[in-house]
């Protein structure tokens, strides 16, 4: 494979985007102020709610959408600023759509080639194509029509048809949003090796917390058009910068605390929290599988109890009457009612200044 | 007709092989009686061969021009930013309501002494044309009075691609004109071939528009010779069928296997921006109206308008005219259902190769341009005992309108049984046990809308019809189109254009009722 981005590792910015602001008529922008920046041969996942803004800022980066202000930066030219607008077809990025968008008409050898250039030599065209279809693992399926392929195999073939001309920067819109969970899964890792094995700069959209999780160096969160944070996996579930952020990027309870001297201390007793963390009133984030069920823990009564096969699910509500969801290895069996004592057993938790209580 | 939608299919396919014997019939008819004047070829060849020529030449000149014509406004109503494109979208396809020949009718009588057309172009200061003859106007008017069977079927394509492909090929560096001739035109090929077809089947088989401006086709051969030599009209009829077959027959070809995607697009397409071109396209979408049409529409206004006022006109006069338009044109409809319909359940339903080919038979009665129709229907009841008593009766008129215009409703009435799914259809068997009221109760109340459709285009299409009217309507049946021709040939122009005023006021909206109106809610 032809080295297009060069070293994971040198730390250059491949896209740049400043201040980036999508305006539609007179409608408030869908997406305001936003200034992110990809490291040369990472992933960056866009991550955000239907309607947060993250397609759009997709398609400003590709030039499918004119920002109505800020600047974008692939590599060291300026593609899109106040005075500057370089055309889609001049910017060298690669795109694969939700619906594939591959060339009915055409077969999926000629969609692969649609981007390399015909003045050039055909057999080198050839040969470029052959290795993608190797790489995506469908040479058999070179000469059938697209409609004649799985939804799966559409996707793959779209990746092949983006990664042939060599992209500067490859970007994904919810590329598997339309294929059932099975597939999805496999799929994404099959994706996750090729983007790592071709190295190439990658933006991808979803809102799907664990695809974003398995697909991003990087995660950065969208919410109304604005970026909330930008992290890696572990930082945003384990640092989300707020309330938002953490239930969107997984199961969590928030409890009422009082901090001092890294630990808060709440119904479920004294909770370490991060050095970091606003001191005062607090609202603590407890994840479900930093709860254990044990008999100096603080009491409660069991609401609900959800077998998952792998783990169990358990709703607690505590004297105090908050109610925490709690997760449990598969053996524990806890009918409605019966009376359970809880104890945090996790890291130093997340906490933010109190907000007004609903 | 209630029987043969829900009996077994044994029954049904013995209607459906004499749905095809009557739609064949006079295609059949025709050849035959041309194997018959084999002999005399030689001697008609010299004759025929000039308004042959014509023939072709007009359906290759005016089938070219329409899918360029159409082609290029559809686009500009569907992809582009052209200013007001909603409002040319509807404007554009206002020239399908007014038949050719009412349109040339229009434009003739607008340029003769105190046409309204004629007075424009002297207050221009221009020298008004004398003679308005031969190719080149019947190419112009044609063309401007049919690209609208191009440009809906294409708008419709246009308005249905995924924009994602257009973005995906721009991303993948493929320029505007790049896209338009590797993504989008394949895409729409199947359309523009499809309009194409109609249109150069429709130049075939055109008469009135030709007759009036004197260019010499096979169907004034037809016309004039269809009593007093019977072997030049057959030989010329022969000509025209086998012209159709060759069309059809080309047309497919070009139209090759159509691959689309047609899943909904996930967003809509940004327009194209025009830019410094938008002059040019504003100056051909005002052009085309005003040929196609402000000067027939205008010419007949200002004719109608002294009729009236002079008291030459009295509308009295059209009321005949108009029921017996609606008369035949609601029987023909009603029939035309009847017929099509078991061909069209034996399709849908069973997936019938004999439906299949019932159905094809139906498509073929198209091709046979309408004169031919009628003429091989007058000879062979009048050279059939028995039968003869029905030459110039209404049932014959209406037999030549089923058979020309079955067509116009099959894909409508396949597409009303499409609307009865099979697990209807299950459900509805298990729940009732008499099957003439599986019919009545479930059956035909889904499939309404479909069956009126259809009829109403046949009613439609038979309102705007001239040569087989012409030809076998009984004597001193006036429909309004006979109306129209009958009374320009007289010289009543103010009649003339106050009829084909009301033919246009009906057109138009049966054609809103039923094109139009439908289009968007068929699409969501």
């Amino acid at each position: 494979m032809t080295d297009t981005s060069g070293d994971r590792s040198s730390g250059a910015i491949a896209i740049d985007a400043r201040s980036l602001t999508v305006t539609y008529g007179a409608a408030p922008p869908v997406v305001r102020e936003v200034t992110l920046g990809v490291a040369a041969g990472t992933t960056m996942v866009l991550l955000g709610p239907s309607g947060c803004g993250k397609t759009t800022l997709l398609r400003s980066i590709a030039g499918l959408e004119r920002p109505t202000g800020g600047s974008v930066r692939l590599g060291d030219r300026t593609v899109s600023s106040t005075d500057t607008w370089v055309p889609p077809e001049q910017r060298r990025v690669g795109m694969v759509f939700q619906d594939a968008a591959l060339f009915p008409h055409l077969t999926v050898a000629q969609n692969v080639a649609f981007g390399l250039r015909r003045s050039g030599d055909r057999s080198r065209r050839d040969a470029r194509v052959v290795e993608l279809l190797e790489l995506i693992g469908l040479q058999q399926f070179a000469e059938r029509f697209p409609g004649t392929l799985s939804g799966g195999q559409q996707q793959r073939v779209a990746l092949a048809r983006s990664l042939a001309p060599s992209p500067a920067v490859l970007l994904l819109d919810e590329p598997f949003s339309a294929l059932d969970a099975a597939l999805r899964t496999q799929l994404r890792t099959d994706v996750r090796r090729i983007v790592r094995d071709v190295g190439v700069t990658t933006v991808f959209v979803t809102h799907d917390q664990d695809e974003a999780f398995v697909m991003g160096d990087t995660i950065g969160v969208m919410h109304q058009g604005r970026l909330r944070q930008v992290g890696t996996p572990r930082e945003l579930y384990e640092r989300p910068v707020d309330r938002w952020v953490a239930e969107f990027v997984g199961e969590a309870n928030v409890i009422d605390g009082l901090a001092a001297d890294g630990t808060a201390t709440t119904a479920l007793g004294r909770v370490p929290i991060a050095a970091a963390a606003p001191s005062g009133p607090v609202d603590v984030l407890v994840r479900p599988e930093h709860l254990q069920l044990s008999a100096d823990g603080a009491p409660g009564v069991v609401e609900e109890s959800d077998f998952f096969g792998h783990d169990v699910r358990v709703v607690v509500r505590l004297g105090s009457g908050e109610r925490l969801a709690v997760r449990l290895p598969a053996h524990a069996s806890l009918p409605s009612g019966a009376p359970v004592a809880v104890t945090y057993v996790g890291p130093a938790a997340a906490a933010w200044t109190a907000q007004e209580r609903r | 007709m209630v029987a043969l939608v829900g009996q077994p299919v044994v029954a049904r396919r013995v209607v459906v092989i004499g749905v095809a014997g009557l739609f064949l019939a006079p295609g059949l008819f025709v050849a035959w009686r041309a194997v018959r004047l084999g002999a005399s070829l030689s001697d008609l060849a010299g004759e025929l061969a000039g308004p042959a020529w014509r023939s072709a030449q007009l359906a290759l000149l005016v089938g070219t021009s329409t899918a360029v014509l159409g082609t290029a406004l559809a686009w500009l109503v569907t992809c582009t930013d052209l200013p007001g494109r909603r409002w040319w979208r509807i404007v554009l396809v206002l020239p399908i309501v007014l038949p050719s020949f009412a349109g040339t009718t229009a434009v003739l009588a607008g340029f003769t002494r105190g046409g309204l057309l004629r007075a424009l172009w002297t207050v221009v200061g221009a020298e008004p044309p004398q003679r308005i003859r031969g190719l080149f106007p019947a190419w112009l008017l044609l063309t401007a009075f049919s690209y609208p069977f191009v440009m809906m079927p294409v708008s419709a394509r246009l308005g249905a691609l995924r924009s994602s492909l257009d973005e995906s090929a721009r991303l993948l560096g493929a320029s505007q004109r790049e896209i338009f001739v590797r993504i989008t035109l394949p895409q729409i090929r199947a359309a523009i071939v499809g309009g194409t077809l109609i249109v150069a089947l429709y130049m075939l088989s055109e008469f009135g528009a030709v007759q009036l401006l004197g260019f010499d086709t096979l169907t004034r051969v037809i016309y004039a010779t269809r009593q007093v030599d019977r072997a030049t009209s057959f030989m010329a009829a022969t000509f025209l069928f086998v012209a159709s077959l060759v069309f059809v027959v080309l047309m497919r070809a070009a139209r090759g296997v159509e691959i689309t995607d047609d899943r909904a697009a996930l967003r809509p397409a940004a327009p194209v921006a025009l830019g410094r071109s938008r002059p040019f396209a504003l100056g051909l979408c005002t052009s085309v109206v005003l040929v196609g049409l402000i000067a027939p529409v205008s010419s007949l206004v200002g004719w109608a308008w002294r009729g009236i006022r002079d008291g030459r006109v009295t509308l009295t006069d059209l009321v005949a005219p108009v029921l017996n338009t609606a008369q035949v044109a609601v029987i023909a409809a009603i029939v035309t259902i009847v017929v099509v319909l078991p061909v069209a359940v034996g399709v849908v339903r069973d997936r019938d190769p004999l439906a299949r080919f019932g159905a094809v038979s139906i498509v073929s009665g198209f091709a046979l341009p309408a004169i031919v129709i009628a003429l091989a229907i007058a000879v062979l009841t009048l050279n059939t005992p028995m039968l003869d008593r029905f030459y110039q009766t209404l049932p014959l008129l209406i037999l030549a309108y089923v058979v020309h215009f079955g067509s116009q409703a099959l894909g409508s009435v396949e597409q009303g049984v499409r609307s009865v799914s099979r697990p209807i259809l299950d459900t509805t068997r298990l729940l009732e046990t008499s099957w003439w009221r599986r019919v009545a109760r479930v059956e035909l109340p889904l499939m309404r809308s479909g069956l009126v459709a259809g009829g109403g285009l046949v009613m439609l299409a038979v309102v705007k019809e001239l040569p087989a009217t012409l030809l076998l309507a009984p004597i001193g049946f006036r429909t309004l189109s006979v109306e129209v021709w009958a009374s320009f040939e007289e010289g009543f122009l103010a009649d003339a254009a106050v009829a084909s005023l009301v033919l246009l006021v009906v057109s138009a909206s049966m054609s809103w009722f039923l094109v139009l109106r439908e289009r968007p809610t068929a699409r969501d």
